[in-house]
């Protein structure tokens, strides 16, 4: 019998599969992946170093600056973690104008990912289809705030812009306009039986392991683990919900697998629940004021007498995002602690990888929705031979099997 | 079965004794159609405790750990901050997250790993060690993790970026960053002048 013979194979630290750079060392044996190993850092900005140089209103821009994608997210958290400490409550209408933005938030990053992992298994037309379906929720964002990204919305003690009546009206309508859109996109992804064997029993996560790693957000909720801060641990508007409950593979009757199809289904699920959320929000908008205090000076000197510290907890679209910060009667917080949700998801790659295939290895990564950016190459190394392979071939090995799967 | 904060706290003070050193629960009220509260339960602890205090956590409910450890100085000695959270998983306001701050010694700070009975913590107990500059008693890997060779090679090799008491704090990369800038900048600047006073010459 022949001895198995393995090989290391690394991917990134730039790679088309990551939105930032970093690098998997993975050992294969012939297609199969037999260990892995995480290596970060690529990017590392010293974010919460730099938040320690600012004062509170400062810091919320920097915190939209965390991710991207999740522009509404880490400033939502940090403000809720000033507000624990310091005992603020936000007026009830900026809670529900918090809540509306980040679903829109939500809608836009699950949309987004979809998009990604369709190109990622060679499927363009989808890619381009939710792509083009996401621009109408960017244009509500960019409608109500000014932005795409970087929405400028969320303050210490409220919101900083009010939906009018005639946003009312722009948000009923992209609610009404996913909805329409929802069952062709649900069955182009879930349906498709060369989408599905792509998918199916692919980047396996078992609900003990993901239990284990900590795993957050979608990635958790598609082995089955019902843990969604939203309902865990409500916060703004969501404490109103009594109905809401995680999306998970069993909301549709199906068992929970934890694999790639069942990340795709809750994410699916998510962008309709998230339609749900914004029209109940709408039809409920309490009146009255959107911030405790419009003066950002009379706020940093209110929060200059503080001592202590404050923790804030939120669901963003990967996950549990959590913010900790040191208070010590200064201008700013002394100390800061952010854990973005693909923090938590990262150890649980590890498990997904094993046994996968070298042509999965793409669509695996996507599948916790990483923060991490993409680039180009991979190199194999083979004895004393080396050889690169460039982003066309890798996207060629994918197309190859999706063709094989559609023969 | 989920028991309540104060429960806990009851229990921990019964089992620990003095090495809780405080216990306090933070009670917020939430909602605006529907008022309904929220707790955080803060425990203050010594270092030698840690891994016992964690273990019985894990017995009361298994925890997701929520946030990295953070820190507070003190004089003689440091709180290393973690948070978890548990009964998650149950909706409806069940959630209850735990703050662990465990008091360990400033200038040797040493502390337990306790990625043997939450896996999850391997990657938070890494980034402990490189940031706080903590030695994680039985960890399995203590490699760096988050900061990128090139800081390593621009900063003394004891970097430990949030702790500028300990050894080579980001306070100090960043002015060295900020000076060698400078020195490029001005030889930048010197040779760029050199450049014009030559061709001013040749006019």
């Amino acid at each position: 019998m022949s001895e198995k013979i393995s090989f290391p194979l690394t991917v990134g630290p730039t790679h088309p599969a990551f939105k930032e750079p970093m690098r998997l060392y993975f050992r294969v044996e012939g297609e199969k992946v037999v260990s892995t190993e995480i290596d970060m850092g690529y990017t590392h900005r010293a974010i919460e170093w730099v938040a320690t140089k600012r004062n509170f209103i400062q810091i919320l821009y920097l915190m939209e600056r965390v991710c991207g994608i999740c522009s509404s997210t880490h400033p939502n958290t940090y403000s809720l973690s000033i507000e624990n400490i310091s005992g603020i409550d936000p007026p009830p209408r900026a809670k529900y104008i918090r809540s509306i933005m980040n679903e829109l938030e939500r809608l836009h990053s699950h949309l987004l990912w979809v998009g990604v992992a369709a190109h990622e298994i060679g499927f363009d037309t989808a890619f381009y289809y939710t792509w083009n379906i996401r621009e109408k929720v960017l244009d509500t964002l960019e409608n109500i705030t000014g932005n795409r990204i970087n929405y400028a919305i969320m303050t210490i003690g409220g919101v900083r812009r009010d939906i009018k009546e005639n946003q009312f009206k722009l948000l009923r309508e992209v609610v009404g306009y996913y909805r329409e859109v929802y069952d062709r996109a649900y069955d182009m992804f879930l349906n498709d039986l060369s989408v599905r064997a792509r998918i199916e029993n692919v980047g396996i996560l078992t609900p003990k392991d993901a239990k284990e790693l900590c795993a957050v957000g979608p990635t958790a909720r598609a082995s089955g683990i019902r843990k969604d801060v939203r309902c865990d641990y409500p916060i703004s508007a969501y404490a109103d919900m009594d109905w809401l409950e995680p999306m998970v593979p069993e909301t549709v009757g199906k068992k929970a697998v934890g694999d790639l199809y069942d990340r795709t289904l809750v994410r699916i699920l998510e962008v309709k629940q998230s339609c749900d959320i914004i029209e109940w929000c709408l039809d409920r908008m309490p009146s009255g004021p959107i911030l405790v205090e419009e003066n950002a000076n009379k706020m940093i000197n209110r929060l200059k007498k503080v001592e202590g510290d404050g923790l804030g907890r939120y669901e963003g679209p990967r996950g549990e995002c959590t913010h900790y910060n040191l208070l010590d009667k200064k201008d700013g917080p002394v100390l800061m602690k952010i854990k973005a949700s693909t923090f938590s998801n990262i150890t649980a790659w590890e498990p997904m990888f094993d046994n996968a295939e070298i042509a999965d290895i793409p669509i695996i990564m996507s599948g916790i929705d990483p923060c991490i950016a993409c680039a180009d190459r991979m190199t194999f190394i083979k004895g004393n031979n080396k050889y690169e392979m460039s982003t066309s071939d890798l996207h060629r090995l994918s197309v190859e099997k999706q063709k094989r799967f559609k023969r | 079965m989920v028991i309540s904060a104060e429960e806990i706290v009851k229990k921990y003070k019964n089992v620990f004794g003095d090495k809780i050193i405080d216990a306090d629960i933070q009670e917020t009220t939430r909602g605006v159609l529907k008022q309904k509260s929220q707790k955080i339960l803060r425990m203050k602890m010594e270092g030698d405790i840690f891994h016992d205090a964690f273990s019985m956590l894990c017995d009361i409910s298994y925890p997701h750990v929520s946030a990295p450890m953070t820190f507070k100085l003190h004089e003689e000695r440091m709180e290393l901050i973690y948070v978890f959270s548990i009964y998650w998983g149950l909706s409806n306001y069940s959630e209850l997250p735990i703050v662990f701050k465990v008091m360990i010694d400033r200038k040797n700070p040493q502390i337990q790993s306790i990625a043997d009975l939450l896996p999850g913590m391997r990657l938070y107990e890494r980034e402990t060690i490189e940031m706080l500059g903590i030695d994680i008693l039985g960890a399995e890997d203590k490699r760096h993790f988050l900061i990128p060779p090139s800081v390593y090679n621009d900063a003394d090799k004891n970097l430990t970026p949030f702790r500028q008491d300990l050894g080579f704090g980001f306070d100090d990369y960043y002015k060295r960053l900020e000076e060698k800038m400078k020195e490029k900048e001005k030889k930048r600047t010197d040779a760029k002048d050199g450049v014009q006073d030559s061709s001013e010459g040749g006019v």
